[in-house]
């Protein structure tokens, strides 16, 4: 009993807080519904404080369906930047579209439920439940902002290709069920070691299954809605989605490949090597070619995916903790990112988020040019900033497993990827200005850009603490 | 007498699917989908799953039939259909003939290992279908029933969001 209120501890928590929520977004005033994000912020720093398991214990509940350890929790942490950040972020964004609604911040913490359970399942009807609660947020938030078609379009294709998604996930699921007998990790990892893998159906269920999570990461070929959604989606909605939803399927990956599917390993190693090949390999090579420094950062969301894939494919310990870590830089990095971008405002006659609205930043706009240029170089891998340490220990962790020439394709794709981030600094620092762009920056996008770029420099100087958060086992 | 049940259902569902598929009025397409369901929901009583049944007609025919006619009536399309989608006919007929084969093959493989069940027949026909779902759904599979509640709560929070006037 005390078991199973502890396992589920943190999300009922961040369930009650959530409905808090929602009544405090019904007494905030029509102005003050920023209040509701700041609430919720407070909130989640509470539930994540609550929930800490002390000396990395690990729990499992209610028949062994979820599980509460230092993993879940490390993902949690994720989690609770993304919405720390995009909360802090989106606040003047919002306000001066005239979509400050309190349901913004309500939907993004109840996605983080959805998110906790898909990391902490053990049992697929778990993973699936909460995988869905996160998918519907989404849909939401990428079609919040009513009055721009691009929004529009952005939720519908969102809501549709997801559908789609889960709909082929759930038919991988029920091969699997009706191969194995049961949902949960354990016996599914039981049942192929007992009898093999030689059955037609069982490896039908199993890629079935991992090609809808793929879908949730944007792994190449399951990728072409990402574009477009991100691109459309309102900005600090879009800087949340490209960080914690993948980060949640991430997780959810690793844990279900590395118990249920533990037996099976040479073969989604093979899947999930060709989707890491593909995806950093794409995503780098179209981003060379965007304009709109927000397509590219869509782009480069793809190819983030592909090197966490590597930690994926590596599967040693080392890997798994390398994706929290890397999942952990990347909320700080690409949150901080889009923040700025969402800042832009272009009063010439192309969009906000053209490169050419960068041009001469550097000048104008001293302490966001310095944010911008530590995210970019952060995200392009340059030392000693967070985004290096994140793919160093990426790389390390595939050299370790012996996939050296994954790790080789991974530094060259990483070289390439300077280019389009480089890019956007030289226009900020040696381009003239063509357009009159103003940066509407508030205190709170202030306070969020400058909480994400400190973050990248300590974690890029002192790695060793985040990672020693993240060194416990899964299984 | 069990075989020609299904028989008639399976043939039933078959041919309405057809119909459903070919007619250009939107509204007959929908009600055609209305007999599937049905002829669908009749195989799942003669497989002792009374349950997937019940909640056949009342999710499917009840609810989501309706829903499909409200969109059709308020949006009164052309009798042409929504999106001209192109090769819609070629990569319709790959994409079911994929799933065929995936059906028959998995239909072939008779060796589906699984695993057998903790209710024996006795149990069911002591208890019935639903009773055991039921038992089963708020006890081992409490969690991701609560998890679900959580879901609609959220997707009705972004319904009326996303609806309301501002």
């Amino acid at each position: 009993m005390v078991e199973n209120l502890v396992s589920i501890m943190p999300e009922l928590l961040m369930t009650i807080f959530g409905l808090i929520l929602i009544v405090i977004d019904v007494i905030a005033g029509k102005n003050s519904k920023s209040g509701v994000g700041y609430f919720g912020i407070f909130f989640i720093i509470v539930a994540l404080l609550a929930s800490i398991p002390v000396g990395g214990f690990k729990i499992f509940g209610f028949g062994g369906t979820l599980v509460w350890d230092m993993y879940s929790f490390a993902f949690f942490f994720v989690f609770a930047i993304a919405y720390i950040l995009s909360t802090l972020g989106s606040v003047d964004y919002l306000r001066e579209r005239g979509i400050l609604k309190g349901e913004f911040y309500t939907i993004m913490f109840f996605s983080i439920i959805g998110m906790m359970f898909m990391v902490s399942a053990t049992d697929l009807s778990v993973l699936y439940a909460g995988m869905e609660t996160m998918a519907i947020s989404m849909y939401i938030l990428a079609g919040f902002e009513k009055g721009n078609l691009k929004s529009n379009e952005s939720g519908l294709k969102y809501f549709i290709i997801g559908a789609f998604s889960s709909a082929i996930f759930l038919f991988g699921l029920s091969y699997i069920y009706g191969y194995t007998g049961s949902t949960k990790y354990v016996d599914i990892a039981n049942m192929i070691q007992a009898n093999g893998l030689n059955n037609f159906n069982i490896k039908l269920g199993m890629v079935m299954m991992l090609a809808g999570l793929a879908f949730k990461i944007s792994a190449v070929p399951f990728h072409m809605w990402a574009p477009d959604v991100y691109t459309g989606a309102p900005t600090p909605a879009t800087g949340f989605m490209t960080v914690a939803p993948k980060a949640a399927a991430m997780g959810a990956i690793v844990r279900f490949v590395w118990i249920a599917l533990e037996p099976a390993a040479a073969q989604w190693q093979l899947f999930f090597s060709i989707l890491a090949v593909l995806t950093m390999t794409y995503g780098n090579l179209v981003a060379l070619a965007q304009n709109n420094v927000k397509r590219m950062l869509a782009y480069s969301a793809i190819s983030h995916a592909g090197y966490m894939l590597i930690g994926v494919v590596s599967a040693n310990e080392l890997g798994y903790q390398s994706i929290a870590l890397y999942t952990m830089i990347y909320g700080f990095m690409n949150i901080g990112a889009f923040t700025i971008i969402s800042l832009l405002k272009n009063n010439g006659v192309i969009e906000n988020e053209r490169i050419e609205s960068f041009a001469g930043l550097g000048k104008k706009y001293p302490v966001v040019s310095l944010a911008m240029l530590i995210f970019m170089f952060s995200l392009a891998g340059i030392p000693p900033l967070a985004g290096f340490m994140g793919k160093f220990y990426i790389f390390t962790a595939a050299v370790k497993s012996g996939i050296i020439w994954l790790a080789i394709i991974g530094v060259i794709n990483s070289v390439i990827a300077c280019y389009y981030y480089m890019r956007v600094t030289i226009f900020m620092y040696f381009k003239e200005s063509e357009y009159d762009v103003d940066v509407n920056m508030k205190p709170a996008s202030f306070i969020a850009s400058m909480i994400a770029a400190l973050f990248v420099i300590i974690i890029g100087v002192f790695p060793s603490f985040f990672m020693d958060l993240v060194k416990y086992m899964i299984v | 007498m069990e075989q020609l049940g299904f028989y008639i259902l399976a043939f039933l569902a078959i041919i309405s699917s057809i119909f459903m598929i070919t007619r250009e009025n939107p509204v007959h397409s929908a009600l055609w989908m209305l007999l599937t369901f049905f002829s669908v929901a009749g195989i799942f009583v003669q497989l002792n799953a009374e349950f997937i049944a019940a909640i056949q007609v009342l999710v499917y025919a009840g609810a989501i039939l309706v829903l499909y006619l409200f969109v059709v009536m308020l949006l009164n399309p052309k009798s042409k259909g929504f999106i001209r989608i192109p090769f819609r006919y070629v990569l319709g007929i790959v994409a079911s003939f994929v799933i065929f084969v995936q059906v028959l093959l998995t239909l072939q493989s008779a060796n589906v290992i699984g695993k057998a069940g903790v209710y024996t027949q006795e149990a069911y026909k002591q208890y019935g279908n639903v009773k055991l779902f039921g038992y089963e759904l708020f006890s081992n599979y409490l969690v991701p029933f609560e998890v679900v509640s959580i879901m609609l709560l959220v997707a009705m929070i972004g319904a009326i969001v996303l609806a309301k006037k501002d």
